[in-house]
């Protein structure tokens, strides 16, 4: 064997040895960009706020990002040999007490025709129309879910089980294929949406794992040509980047009553995926059942992404330190403290637009409370260790979707972002605001600085959801221009079909 | 747990490093690489499959790959799955 092979045969063991990732939005980090399996994009968690289900909350974690509806034969699975998770902190002390595992599993069926004579295996992923049964389906891929309380590796593990189908397993739709193979996508997906028996939990959540249209609304490639844009311009004044982008949600709805701890209402949340720390690429794979047969996998969980907050990792975390966030824990989070107290961007966005932007003073203590500890009387648990994570006071009532402001508590709805986050937040925008310094002495002083150096002015990336009060968002692409989201479970809109070419989806 | 790793390691490293000492050998022998054997480490990482193990550290690991010109190699890392 020579040189080369032997680096294929035992490749990849370093490769998530000392390499990890956390994903604060799509393609962060350098490692995570290459494994888009377990590249977290966006995580949501808000109060329900479907008609009815206002005593639950949703957890929405998106994987695989960027996804073209026609990126076929093979579409976007999940991967069968990673450990998805969504971790909740709810005692505030910065450690997982509950974590709900996914892990899923491919069936291949390994459909043949007869082509003259012989049985031959297809190439394609389905043969003829797909229905809930999936009998034209060449693959199906199912997952399990364990409720983990304590720490997620050494606590208690026990089953959810599928309340709908009854036993263990719950499965996960084909992807939107396109309008011949699945004619009403939409209502075939809904079949995939699951009641859910939780281990010591009175009443059953639900689940959803599927494909859907990515729901993050951003100027994604001016922001990063050197924020190509004018930063106080119209909200609504440019397009969409991502408008014809699929993704791939793990939804999961939970009682608020099973998810507190003690009377503190505030719970903390964040998503992780974990690889083996070794894989070994066979060199010579043989053909194989399960499709796979390419790789050998071992070792302990290690964990590749981590995403709470969004756009930390993106815009915070300097490039250094971006795979090693993705690999850390809440609990060790001390180590990137200067990331928040002196940020970078500010500085960034002060040399590109100068007076229009001045850099707030530091150390930056509004923002340790917006991302690391939650803002007093709102999201703060009631004893907290500074950790970043997604935190929400579930004892704030949810704003019905026709009422909802993308801006969250800074236009006033206290149930959006950061207590928590919605699917129709918008978040670039808000983030920019308070990077610079629009909470500035309100949720904690900037250095010297008690008030805004910027005095509110409205930054934004331009782009912007259509919504209950964004009617006139600009639109581009395949999106629609009404509501680009569900009103219920599981909230993101079904995804783009692969053809016919240019279809729409609408809500 | 930081026993079993450093158990791992000191294997991985002595099978990396050969035996023997300089000290007895009149002539220096041909260069021979120091460190922890990649193929010994990777069929030891290869065998935990449990969901409770930590992730082995790394950071500081000098590998040296003594399988580089193996044609059985990647036949003698299976068996250890």
């Amino acid at each position: 064997m020579n040189r080369r092979t032997i680096r294929g045969v035992l490749a990849c063991a370093a490769a998530s040895l000392s390499l990890t990732a956390l994903a604060s939005s799509h393609r962060e980090a350098p490692f995570i960009a290459g494994q888009p399996k377990v590249d977290g994009t966006d995580f949501y968690l808000f109060r329900s706020y479907e008609p009815g289900r206002s005593d639950y909350v949703t957890f929405i974690a998106n994987y695989n990002p960027l996804q073209d509806a026609y990126g076929g034969p093979n579409y976007f699975t999940l991967d069968p040999k990673a450990l998805y998770e969504i971790r909740i902190d709810n005692n505030g002390d910065s450690k997982a007490d509950l974590s709900f595992q996914f892990r899923f599993s491919n069936t291949y069926k390994n459909l043949t025709v007869n082509a003259g004579g012989q049985n031959v295996a297809v190439p394609l992923t389905n043969i003829g129309p797909v229905d809930v049964a999936g009998g034209n389906l060449n693959l199906t891929q199912s997952y399990t879910i364990e409720l983990v309380r304590g720490d997620p590796r050494t606590g208690v593990h026990q089953q959810v089980s599928n309340a709908t189908l009854g036993g263990q397993t719950f499965y996960k739709p084909v992807d939107n294929i396109g309008m011949k193979s699945i004619a009403n996508y939409p209502a075939y997906a809904a079949n995939f949406v699951y009641s859910a028996t939780i281990p010591g939990c009175a009443t059953p959540g639900r689940v959803f794992v599927g494909q859907r249209k990515d729901g993050f609304v951003v100027n994604l490639g001016e922001i990063f040509d050197l924020v190509n844009l004018n930063p106080v311009g119209p909200r609504d004044g440019a397009p969409n980047t991502i408008p014809d982008k699929n993704v791939t949600s793990i939804a999961l709805e939970v009682p608020i009553a099973c998810l507190t701890h003690g009377n503190d209402p505030v719970i903390g949340a964040w998503t992780t995926a974990s690889l083996r720390q070794a894989a070994v690429l066979n060199p010579d794979p043989e053909h194989s059942d399960d499709g796979d047969g390419v790789r050998v996998h071992g070792g302990a969980w290690t964990q590749v992404s981590r995403l709470g907050m969004p756009l930390v990792n993106e815009v915070v975390i300097g490039l250094p330190d971006k795979n090693r966030f993705n690999s850390s824990d809440p609990s060790h989070d001390a180590q990137f403290l200067t990331y928040v107290t002196n940020p970078s961007l500010p500085v960034l966005l002060n040399a590109l637009f100068g007076s229009a932007a001045q850099p707030p003073g530091t150390p930056r203590e509004d923002l340790v409370t917006i991302f690391l500890t939650g803002v007093k009387g709102l999201n703060q648990p009631q004893n907290v260790t500074p950790a970043e994570m997604l935190r929400l006071n579930t004892a704030i009532a949810p704003t019905p979707p026709a009422s909802q402001n993308d801006l969250g508590v800074l236009g006033g709805d206290l149930a959006g972002f950061p207590n928590g986050r919605r699917p129709y937040d918008d978040v670039v925008d808000i983030t920019l605001r308070a990077a610079m310094g629009a909470l500035c002495g309100k949720v904690g002083n900037c250095g010297s600085m008690t008030t805004d150096p910027n005095n509110g002015l409205p930054y934004t990336d331009g782009a912007r959801a259509a919504g209950p009060d964004a009617a006139n968002a600009h639109v581009s692409g395949a999106e629609s221009p009404t509501d680009f989201y569900l009103d219920g479970f599981p909230y993101l809109l079904d995804p783009f079909p692969g053809s016919p070419h240019g279809a729409t989806v609408s809500p | 747990m930081k026993a079993v790793l450093a158990t791992l390691l000191a294997t991985a490293c002595l099978a990396g490093c050969g035996g023997g000492s300089s000290m007895t050998v009149p002539a220096a022998p041909p260069a021979q690489p120091s460190g922890i054997s990649f193929t010994v480490f990777t069929k030891q990482l290869l065998r935990i499959d449990s969901d409770s193990a930590q992730p082995t550290p790394v950071t500081s690991a000098q590998f040296v790959f003594p399988d580089d010109d193996n044609p059985q190699a990647f036949a003698d890392v299976l068996p250890a799955v």
